[in-house]
């Protein structure tokens, strides 16, 4: 496995923290189209480690989803397939493992949430029902347990009416209490690491925070790992330990979240929450960086951001920042400014 | 940290094109897509071979396809006779040509009338939505159920049987899944920048129908109708052969129907017309569905 | 659930109009037809003059058009439909002698090709653009490309005449005690080609809407949601997407009882199956008018109850439907 990674923290100081939860390095995933290869991901990296809650934020179409997907390996269709790098998931390369050793840590060992849990939850089978059915498939519980194993679950994701949810349709519940339901499907065989593929963005600002608290909470009363994919800046600061901005199917930048918003580094970065600023103002929309996110069927040499960014060099033409982007360290930025090229870092 | 100017210069790129414009198929586009498939190539062939056929029939014809000839009665597929001859001795090569002719006008004319009533419905529907909308959609699932050829066979006696009939009964009972792709598309479009922009400047809601929706919508039309005409083709051909419809001209049916009766005895006179009217159908159908898969760009 | 019944109430009601639409429609069809309507009942100088009058008087014809409506409104929903003038007797004693047969064949051609066009369409919307799925669906639209009346045609010349595996027409041998084996034996023997037959048809038409549905419910999101939490592929498969499949084309399949009508005539002439359909063609053949409106009017109202009985499907499973609860 040929880890860039690997490469340039050789000769710094190890890690002084324990072996991390999921250690994800060099993740490229290619999805077979009618007009040829789209390069989702290219050399996605990042780490978490227990009781850690990192984000991965972006624009939407800049692989935040697919990088979940590919650690889960439930890409979209059959053809699409993870073409390099590595998923350490406490120890285990979960990309070389079998599918039926996979399907062992789905759910089981990382559980996965989604953004619009009315639409990810089965519409024709009651809550329940599709909790116990998760906790069977991992033989949890069965028989008479599974009952208790199924309000244990609900009641894990802080949901007082569990009877009424647990013999509900999807449509029968709010928008809130779905997504508490799927988070219990989720927590139902107490995972080590949750992804949460945009969990709040489709409720209610009420709603959003009290999930988010639940997130939270899980993080640090389970010691549990947390993914939190978001494109909402506002919710890494409530929630996260760490950032990883996404841009392009590549990992730009990452950073603590104090660092991320005290001092972000990569220009994208800068824009992303300078809208958020402007934002908070009153006066502009999020994506308020000019210009289009580049085609990934044929991705430009050299820096992705470079078309739209406002201090892009000869450099950035020619060599890809982000190659050198070092996931292991503190907090490290794919970008020219601060390597080789004028940094300063 | 860097000292860096505090607002990034605004260079924004052009898109790619592709990913921008609105998914209307160009021809080519849909060419490309189509050919791809062996089957659906071998088809539209063995379409335009049929179609090459049934236009030069009189040409093609060795015989008049309803001359009784009371010396060739009941002649086996002979060099002669290539597909044999029936019990009155008419040439059924000769006789399969011309029926194809009518199979073929029958669908183009059924499919003709179903596109225009679907169009006009589904447009009315799209365009006008509230409770024409709703009244006509349900219309549109009320035909929906209605057993054509039952219908039509019960019908036609009453009504007489002319070949006009036949068209218009099936082809006024076909249109409900044009009218309804129709209608979808005008509920796409009509909220779409092109149109509200047309509307912008004030252009009337007809003039809006015409020139902006309808236009769009006319390669799923047609791709809808394709899908229909295979149908309206058996079906005529059933009420041919249920003795139901004009026998004049002699249609594929209706050999067909005659065969039947000399069950046992010819076989080559219910197995040459059956052949070429499920050549028609089964390659009208391969031929709908790829072009339909083409124009949609599946999967 | 209390919107259950209520639902159930509106669809049923729903259903009344059209039936009395129907009964419109077929009184419409007697007396806006060209033609006075009793020399359009028997044809042109087939019966007497006095018989003509007699009929007239019998249909009530003298009477204003709203009278002769109710009137005929009256009989129509006493069962009282008319007389044949083939048969001379009541037209809803022959139409009720014929359904039995028409309702084995169109039942058995259902089952068969609801659960073969169910299975093939999952099959090949498991595996896209595959060699199975290419092969399967061009097969598919074979079966329903074909004449279904040439191909009986075909069969009856292969598998009866020439190698006498089937019998050529009928729906059971004559002299069997009804009710014994042998009995049922002869009936299987008799709807086997014609049910194989009809069922080639409709399987391809199923099988191709359950692959568009299948690959439809395969892309939902809650697919996403059964990989990710682990269960296996044929859990994935079996008990989320197949019944999110199924859901959507109940009511397609629930049309086909009526739209089955169309193929069960053809069949039924080719193989001289003793039904419903061979009963219209003949009423066809004799212009036995009444006869053939009551026909009209039994479909339609058959084909209204097949909708209604849909909807009901549908709503049973179909939780959505039934609201908040």
């Amino acid at each position: 496995m040929s880890d860039p990674s690997t490469a340039a923290s050789a000769g710094r100081t190890p890690n002084p923290v324990p072996a991390p939860l999921l250690d994800v390095g060099g993740l490229s995933t290619e999805l077979r189209t009618r007009k040829g290869v789209v390069h989702a991901l290219d050399n996605v990296g990042f780490v978490v480690r227990r009781g850690e809650a990192i984000a991965i934020v972006g624009e939407s179409g800049c692989g935040k989803s697919m990088t979940a997907r590919s650690i889960m390996r439930v890409l979209p269709r059959s053809t699409d397939r993870v073409a390099s790098g590595h998923v350490r998931f406490a120890g285990r390369d979960l990309l070389s493992l079998s599918e039926s050793g996979m399907r062992k840590v789905r759910g089981a060992d990382i559980a996965m949430i989604f953004q619009d849990p009315m639409s990810y939850l089965d519409p024709l089978m009651r809550v329940g029902d599709q909790i116990a059915e998760v906790i069977r498939a991992h033989g949890k519980a069965s028989g008479e347990g599974l009952e208790k194993a199924v309000e244990d679950a609900l009641a894990s994701a802080r949901i007082s009416d569990i009877r009424r949810v647990a013999g509900s349709y999807p449509h029968q519940l709010s928008g809130g209490l779905r997504q508490r339901a799927l988070i219990a499907m989720a927590l139902a065989c107490e995972p080590e690491l949750l992804i949460a593929d945009e969990p709040t963005t489709a409720l209610d600002v009420t709603t959003q925070k009290q999930i988010l608290q639940l997130l939270r909470h899980l993080v640090e009363e389970r010691q549990m790992g947390l993914v939190l994919i978001t494109h909402d800046l506002g919710v890494v600061a409530n929630v996260c330990d760490r950032v990883y901005v996404m841009y392009a199917g590549q990992v730009i930048e990452h950073a603590g979240v104090h660092d991320f918003f005290e001092r972000p580094q990569h220009p994208y970065s800068r824009g992303l929450l300078a809208s958020l600023k402007s934002l908070c103002e009153g006066d502009a929309h999020l994506s308020s960086i000019p210009g289009v996110v580049p085609n990934l069927l044929a991705p430009p040499a050299g820096c992705r951001f470079r078309a739209r960014c406002g201090f892009s060099m000869d450099v950035c033409a020619k060599q890809d920042p982000t190659v050198r982007l070092d996931h292991g360290k503190d907090r490290d930025a794919g970008c020219w400014l601060f390597k080789d090229g004028s940094g300063h870092v | 940290m860097a000292s860096l100017p505090t607002t990034p210069d605004p260079r924004p790129i052009s898109a790619e094109p592709d990913e921008l414009r609105r998914a209307t198929p160009h021809w080519l586009e849909v060419w490309n897509a189509f050919r791809l498939s062996i089957v659906a190539l071998v088809s539209l062939g063995v379409l335009l071979l049929l179609a090459f056929a049934a236009a030069f029939a009189p040409w093609l014809a060795p015989y008049s396809p309803t001359e009784v000839n009371p010396m060739d009665i009941l002649q086996g597929p002979s060099g002669l006779h290539w597909w044999g001859t029936d019990d009155l001795g008419r040439d059924i090569y000769s006789g399969a040509l011309y029926g194809l002719r009518i199979s073929m006008t029958v669908g183009a004319m059924a499919g003709l009338v179903a596109a225009l009533l679907g169009t006009v419905i589904g447009a009315l529907a799209g365009f006008l939505g509230g409770w024409i909308d709703a009244l006509l959609m349900r219309f549109t699932d009320f035909v929906l159920t209605i057993p054509v050829l039952f219908l039509a066979l019960v019908l036609i006696p009453v009504f007489g049987s002319s070949r006009l009939i036949v068209i218009l009964v099936i082809g006024g009972l076909a249109w409900p899944s044009i009218a309804r792709l129709v209608r979808a598309e005008f509920l796409k479009l009509r909220s779409e920048a092109f149109v509200e922009a047309a509307r912008g400047y004030g252009a009337r809601r007809f003039k809006l129908i015409f020139s902006e929706i309808l236009p769009n919508t006319f390669d799923l039309v047609l791709v809808a109708t394709a899908l229909q005409i295979p149908a309206a083709i058996l079906i005529e051909a059933g009420l041919s052969f249920l003795g139901v419809g004009d026998p004049e001209p002699r249609s594929l049916g209706l050999m067909l129907k005659d065969a039947y009766g000399l069950l046992g005895l010819a076989w080559w006179s219910a197995v040459f017309p059956g052949l070429v009217l499920s050549a028609l159908a089964i390659s009208l159908n391969l031929v709908a569905d790829a072009f339909n898969d083409a124009v949609r760009g599946h999967e | 659930m209390s919107a259950v019944p209520r639902i159930v109430g509106t669809r049923l009601l729903q259903a009344v109009p059209l039936v009395v639409a129907t009964i419109v429609v077929n009184f419409a069809i007697i007396h806006l037809a060209p033609g006075d309507p009793v020399t359009m009942m028997v044809g042109e100088g087939a019966v007497s003059a006095d018989q003509m009058d007699t009929l007239r008087k019998s249909l009530g014809l003298d009477q204003p058009l709203y009278v002769q409506f109710f009137s005929y409104l009256k009989s129509v929903l006493q069962g009282d439909l008319g007389i044949s003038y083939v048969y001379h007797q009541p037209v809803t004693e022959i139409i009720a002698s014929r359904i039995p047969a028409t309702l084995l064949l169109m039942g058995t051609t259902y089952v068969i090709s609801t659960i073969l066009g169910i299975v093939f369409g999952i099959v090949a919307a498991l595996r896209p653009s595959s060699a199975q799925d290419r092969i399967l669906m061009t097969v598919a639209i074979l079966g329903y490309s074909v004449p279904t009346f040439w191909l009986g045609f075909l069969a009856l010349m292969v598998f009866a005449v020439e190698l006498g595996w089937a019998p050529i027409s009928g729906m059971v041998d004559s002299g069997l005690a009804a009710g014994s084996w042998e009995y049922w034996l002869s009936v299987l023997r008799h709807l086997a080609l014609p049910a194989a037959v009809l069922s080639l048809f409709y399987t391809g038409l199923i099988a191709r809407l359950m692959r568009t549905s299948m690959l439809n419910s395969l892309r939902g999101d809650f697919i996403v949601t059964a990989r990710a939490m682990g269960l296996s592929r044929w859990r994935v498969i079996l008990r989320h997407a197949v019944p999110n499949a199924i859901t959507p084309i109940v009511t397609v399949l629930g049309l086909q009882v009526g739209l089955m009508l169309s193929g069960a005539v053809l069949t039924e002439t080719v193989f001289g199956w003793p039904g419903l359909g061979v009963l219209t063609v003949q009423a066809v053949a004799q212009r036995d008018y009444p006869l053939l409106l009551g026909m009209f009017l039994l479909t339609s109202v058959m084909v209204i109850i097949a909708n209604v009985v849909t909807d009901l499907v549908y709503l049973a499973i179909n939780p959505r439907l039934r609201g908040n609860g």
